[in-house]
């Protein structure tokens, strides 16, 4: 028998009795609506706190430490411990050299990458100012000082494309020695308003150690510097810090620890590696991680909450699925009650030649198309459902001056798979009346009344 | 092209043990007309349903153009009643909430013809039993007559050899009576089929060749019917 044959006669059966059909297809219909709407919560509100995840951090990027792959972490925290953690901690240091930075460059997923020294200023004079306690923020000029995501992300953020980091002057360039680009925030804390005005100025970077009572005076550093550019505070990474090439926050950092040549013995504090896509993390960590160097991703937190959330959705579909079991229950009720009205018929169809498996098959088909009925209608109520409890939310939400969230998602898989799951548990529930029918003796049947 | 060979056909009612066939014997040829008479009880429609693949025998043969059909696996015997053989109920046996027409083509379509060419060779097969006209209408529109030609187009569809005719006659008024009878004994004498028909009506038993007579599952006596020329 031809399958479209075989989908005629379950349609043409039905038909025939309409109400039944339609009770038993709205019961496996509002499972499917609620395993459909269930799941369409979760998986909206999954990817709300993801979205949120990204947009608080960048979860694209790398972090590699100049420190060896920790072996064991000792969890007794005795003083012993932490003082051999200690010694742990400085044994592994491992610089990151020119090589490496090259290396991990190279690497076809990544995108851009930064080398950073952070440092603390105790002082900075600017046009007969004093600022205290400002940040410094030292990039290696031979790669990124802004990489492309982090100026995307703020684009997404404040939902607006023309945002540049850069918004008087010019960033640093490759070449540049003594020059700095200031932040917004760190202007306006010392009430300079025009930006330009401050371009070209000379700052002056003071640090100090502190003095105890006593010990042999350190003379301060003192550094000087042009302005050459302004930061967006959009970008708030930045926007309150002194940003200069890394020689300079090496210098810095040299003068804290008393030690000339810091920058050649220790290298870059960290690199912030951009990878190209969030799939690309994984890949790229583990390459950074045979160059036995520390690694710190984002990837593990967003791990985390998809775990989280598939459990979430798993309990969200629980209900739905005690109603579609107690709707195959229905779906087998029908099916039995059909094989008594139709046992002559089924007698008729193996007399003229229907097997055992084409008699299997007309009831399979069946059982699976009031499946796709109810499956049909419960993936219409489920979408109507979730365009319902979404809009009054929306609703109630303006209404206490917040704005619009989108908590329920209704991908194609789950529409599809919600279908392909009500059609499956119907076509299970069909399985004994099938066998049932397939079975029938055709001489007894043919004498049923 | 029929041998039957010592069949025995036995049904556990509780502890007892009841014969319907009692080893039965019999060698139909090509083309023949037969009747199986008896009173009921005697066996007549266990051998044929038998015949017709829809039952098997408890001891002995049934070859059909040399195969053994009590051994064949359930998914050849279906095909067995699709291709070989046709059934003609008293009891018509049509499906009612499909037309004439589908009705005729349902052999057809469990042989996996498409729907075009089962429409077309349904009609055939209507025409040959003068209900050409007819086809669009439901059994429940039909007389039992008509009801009954409808059944017999269903049955020789797929150009089966045997037709199975199990009191084909018994629902139906004497005049509708002889015009099936005489249906049935031009497609054995015009288009050869080997018919096979259970009566208990001994008028409707001088159309065959032969006449077999059951009784308590044995063959009582053969009688060569000498009326037709």
């Amino acid at each position: 028998m031809k399958i479209w044959d075989n989908i005629k006669i379950s349609f043409t059966n039905l038909r025939k009795r309409k109400l039944r059909t339609f009770l038993t297809s709205f019961a496996i219909a509002i499972g499917t609506m609620l395993i459909v709407s269930m799941v369409g919560l979760g998986v909206g509100l999954k990817d709300m706190v993801i979205k949120e995840i990204k947009q608080q951090t960048s979860v694209t990027q790398i972090y590699v430490m100049p420190y060896r792959q920790m072996k064991t972490v000792n969890v007794n925290l005795t003083e012993e411990d932490l003082k051999k953690a200690e010694e742990e901690k400085a044994n592994s240091y491992k610089k990151i050299t020119e090589e490496d930075i090259l290396k991990i460059k190279g690497i076809a997923e990544v995108d851009d990458i930064q080398s950073v020294i952070s440092t603390r200023i105790t002082y900075t004079q600017l046009n007969g100012k004093k600022s205290y306690a400002n940040k410094g923020m030292g990039f290696d000029l031979n790669y990124s000082v802004f990489t492309k995501a982090e100026i995307e992300k703020v684009r997404v953020e404040k939902n607006d494309n023309s945002i540049q980091p850069i918004i008087a002057g010019r960033n640093l360039q490759k070449g540049d020695i003594n020059a700095v680009v200031v932040g917004e925030k760190y202007l306006k804390a010392m009430g300079f308003n025009d930006y330009n005005a401050v371009l070209g100025q000379e700052i002056v970077i003071n640090c100090e150690i502190s003095q105890f009572p006593g010990a042999p005076a350190v003379t301060p550093f003192t550094g000087k510097a042009v302005i050459v550019g302004v930061v967006s505070e959009e970008f708030s990474d930045y926007a309150d810090s002194i940003i200069m090439p890394i020689e300079m926050a090496a210098a810095i950092q040299g003068y804290y620890n008393s030690n000339p040549s810091y920058y050649k013995e220790k290298g870059p504090d960290n690199l912030v590696v951009q990878a190209k896509s969030l799939d690309d993390v994984k890949k790229i960590a583990d390459e950074i991680s045979k160059m036995d160097f520390t690694v710190q991703t984002y990837q593990s937190v967003v791990d985390e909450v998809n775990k989280m959330f598939n459990i979430f959705e798993g309990l969200l579909a629980v209900g739905g699925l005690v109603v579609l079991f107690v709707a195959s229950l229905g779906v087998i009720n029908t099916m039995i009650m059909a094989i008594y009205e139709r046992t002559r018929s089924i007698g008729i169809m193996k007399a003229i030649g229907a097997s055992k498996n084409t008699i299997r098959r007309i009831f399979l088909m069946e059982s699976g198309t009031l499946g796709f009925v109810g499956g049909v209608i419960g993936v219409i109520l489920g979408w109507m459902t979730t365009k319902l409890l979404g809009f009054a939310l929306n609703q109630y939400l303006k209404s206490q001056g917040n704005s619009a969230v989108d908590i329920f998602s209704m991908p194609i898989w789950l529409t599809l798979g919600g279908l392909a799951f009500a059609i499956l548990i119907s076509v299970i529930a069909g399985l004994y009346p099938a066998a049932r029918a397939s079975k029938l003796d055709p001489i007894e049947a043919l004498r049923y009344e | 092209m029929i041998e039957i060979k010592n069949v025995y056909k036995i049904y556990h009612m509780g502890k007892e043990k009841v014969a319907a066939l009692d080893g039965v014997s019999l060698s139909i040829k090509k083309g023949e007309f037969i009747s199986i008479v008896g009173h009921s009880g005697s066996g007549k429609s266990t051998l044929m349903n038998m015949i017709g693949g829809l039952d098997r025998p408890t001891e002995g043969s049934i070859y059909v153009d040399g195969c053994d059909i009590g051994k064949l696996k359930d998914n050849d015997m279906a095909k067995y009643r699709n291709k070989k053989v046709g059934f003609v109920f008293q009891s018509f046996n049509l499906e009612p909430s499909y037309t004439a027409a589908e009705n005729v083509a349902m052999p057809l379509m469990f042989a996996g013809v498409g729907e075009r060419k089962r429409k077309r060779i349904a009609n055939e097969a209507l025409k040959l039993v003068s209900l050409d006209k007819r086809g669009k209408h439901k059994p429940t529109e039909m007389s039992g007559g008509e009801r009954q030609r409808v059944s017999i187009a269903r049955a020789i569809v797929n150009e089966p050899e045997i037709l199975l005719a199990d009191e084909p006659t018994g629902n139906l008024d004497s005049k509708t009576r002889a015009s099936i009878m005489s249906l049935l004994r031009d497609l054995n004498k015009n288009k050869g089929y080997t018919i096979i028909m259970v009566t208990h009506n001994m008028e409707d038993a001088q159309y065959a060749d032969r006449i077999i007579k059951l009784r308590d599952g044995l063959i009582e006596g053969v009688v060569a019917n000498e009326n037709l020329g």
